[in-house]
């Protein structure tokens, strides 16, 4: 760290700190990292949902949930290890594994979750497909397809009853395991004791239904887009289905978060004041206007709406699209106020200090919009390599 | 058995193998001799010099500065809190020197004004109060609450 701006943030510094929480340890990339991995789970348990309650409105985004989900899970892991500096340290988590450190058996959850969760229902949904498209195409593709067989081309009706049957039962392990990918991440947040921001019970919960909500959010986003790119008709049944859990999950997620919010507020703990104080200074755009009124309160607002009167489908429709950005600005700003908010308060209960984000270096804001848009690219990838389009024929569109 | 799961049964096993023999291979061999941490560890981080001396080991030379800072104040702080690491000066006084730090920026760095620190600890208005003198031209350098 220059000079510079190191004394710029100590200019910046109102009240009392101490010396080692003037400069923020934990930077953007430890923002993304609960924000991918949460759009990770939440668009798993959004492909959960088609398979354990067998909504057939929301086949449509079944397989493209689970892609996204594959994508950003390959992203997710990377900005913690941009912040480790010595990326390679992550190999001694897995060589020397601690069973008492959360953030030790990270890697063995997510090694959990992207080989026995993600790539296996991944692999038996696309098996049949596999095959075809080793038959189908040729050159390196077909070559890769082959490979993805794992020498099984055995297709027949009851070969393919049996994908199915594994699918669910990966879905029967795969929801709390998605709930273990996430909810850790809250777990570890919750249990910093010393830190009246985060050190709370909810933690956890919190995270997984904010995770639900975003990852429902952006599976409906890149629906919407792929279907513009596409040309193809939007598919209304499919969207309304979307709208609907994404409502319940916003409800669930907005009762928890005022249960927070209230339980704070009337214990009054010693670290209240410093807390109102955060809220409606500091974090007083990031929290009230980004996290609280775009991001939650027009949201429910717009999608409340349409549950209760009769909205047209053009509107509907404009409605998703606006929810869908809306709610990834909200979220992602609730990892922001999580993480950032946690560190901008002294533990003297004191004082305030900043976080300054630069635009270059390892931790600036060049590197956290590249690490953001890697799963895009690799999504796009996906969505040219394993096309998720088969069943895509509405019963309800737009136009109707 | 179907043959999906004969394949991944072989996959997982390959992996779990890969798993073991990389622990086995890259594990430091003094890994949990006393812990969860390599146990040559501890001989690399004793044998790395030392910066700061023993807390004492002033008290060996400057014996008045010792009893006139036991005295006052200032008695539990450690020398070099404000004198900076003086393990080298211990070692050979006549090759290394430890920090006199500037009198008139450096109290005032604990002692200037400032709301958020306790009430009853000791806080001057830094210009009112030494009117651009040293603090050092009143107080006793080690036992501050005495003037000189």
């Amino acid at each position: 760290m220059d000079a510079a701006h190191l004394q710029h943030i100590i200019d910046s510094v109102v009240g009392y700190m101490y010396p080692n929480e003037t400069d923020l340890h934990w930077s953007i990339l430890i923002v993304l990292y609960p924000y991918l991995t949460g759009l990770v789970a939440g668009a798993f348990i959004l492909a959960s949902l088609e398979n354990v309650f067998a909504l057939r409105a929301l086949r449509p985004t079944y397989r493209l949930a689970l892609i996204t989900a594959l994508s950003f899970l390959i992203a997710a892991p990377l900005p913690l290890l941009a912040h480790l500096s010595h990326p390679f340290r992550f190999w001694e988590t897995l060589v020397t594994p601690h069973f008492k450190s959360a953030m030790a058996m990270f890697g063995f959850v997510y090694i959990w979750y992207l080989l026995v969760v993600l790539l296996l229902e991944i692999w038996f949904e696309y098996r049949r497909d596999f095959v075809v498209w080793s038959r189908n195409t040729t050159g390196w593709r077909s070559k890769v397809y082959r490979w993805m067989t794992l020498g099984v081309y055995d297709i027949s009706e009851s070969a393919v009853a049996f994908d199915e049957k594994a699918i669910r039962t990966i879905t029967v392990i795969g929801i709390p395991s998605a709930f273990m990918l996430h909810g850790y991440v809250g777990f570890i947040f919750g249990s910093i004791k010393a830190n009246p921001w985060w050190s709370s019970v909810l933690m956890p919960v919190i995270f997984i239904f904010s995770a639900i909500v975003s990852g429902i959010a952006l599976v409906m986003l890149i629906y919407l887009i792929s279907n513009s790119i596409r040309k193809v008709p939007q598919n209304m049944e499919c969207l309304d289905t979307l709208g609907r859990f994404l409502f319940y999950g916003f409800i669930v997620d907005f009762a928890l978060e005022g249960l927070d919010v209230i339980q704070r507020t009337y214990a009054a703990e010693e670290s209240f004041d410093i807390l109102y104080a955060l809220v409606h200074g500091r974090l007083f755009e990031t929290h009230i206007i980004f996290q609280l009124l775009i991001g939650t309160l027009i949201p429910i607002g717009l999608l409340g709406m349409i549950q209760m009167a009769k909205v047209t489908a053009p509107t509907r429709l404009a409605i998703y699209w606006l929810v869908g950005f809306a709610v990834q600005v909200g979220i992602f700003f609730m990892r922001w106020n999580v993480v950032i908010g946690g560190q901008l308060f002294s533990k003297s209960f004191r004082g305030f200090t900043i976080y300054k984000l630069n635009l270059v270096g390892r931790e600036g804001g060049l590197a956290a919009a590249f690490l953001v848009l890697l799963p895009v690219a690799i999504l796009i990838f996906f969505l040219w390599f394993l096309p998720p389009w088969k069943e895509d024929k509405p019963t309800t569109t737009l136009a109707e | 058995m179907p043959p999906q799961l004969s394949r991944l049964m072989i996959i997982f096993g390959l992996l779990a193998v890969l798993f073991i023999v990389s622990r086995w291979v890259a594990q430091p061999p003094s890994f949990n001799r006393y812990g969860h941490y390599r146990g040559d560890a501890l001989e690399e981080i004793s044998s790395i010099a030392t910066n700061y001396a023993a807390l004492n080991s002033c008290a060996d030379c400057h014996e008045d500065e010792w009893k006139q800072k036991s005295e006052g104040p200032h008695s539990k702080m450690s020398c070099q809190s404000c004198h900076g690491p003086g393990q080298a000066h211990v070692t050979d006084p006549s090759e290394a020197n430890i920090v006199l730090p500037a009198a008139d920026k450096f109290c005032v760095r604990c002692h200037s004004k400032n709301n958020s620190r306790p009430r009853n600890f000791p806080q001057i208005v830094v210009k009112e109060h030494t009117e651009g003198k040293k603090c050092t031209v009143c107080h006793l350098t080690h036992n501050p609450s005495e003037m000189k």
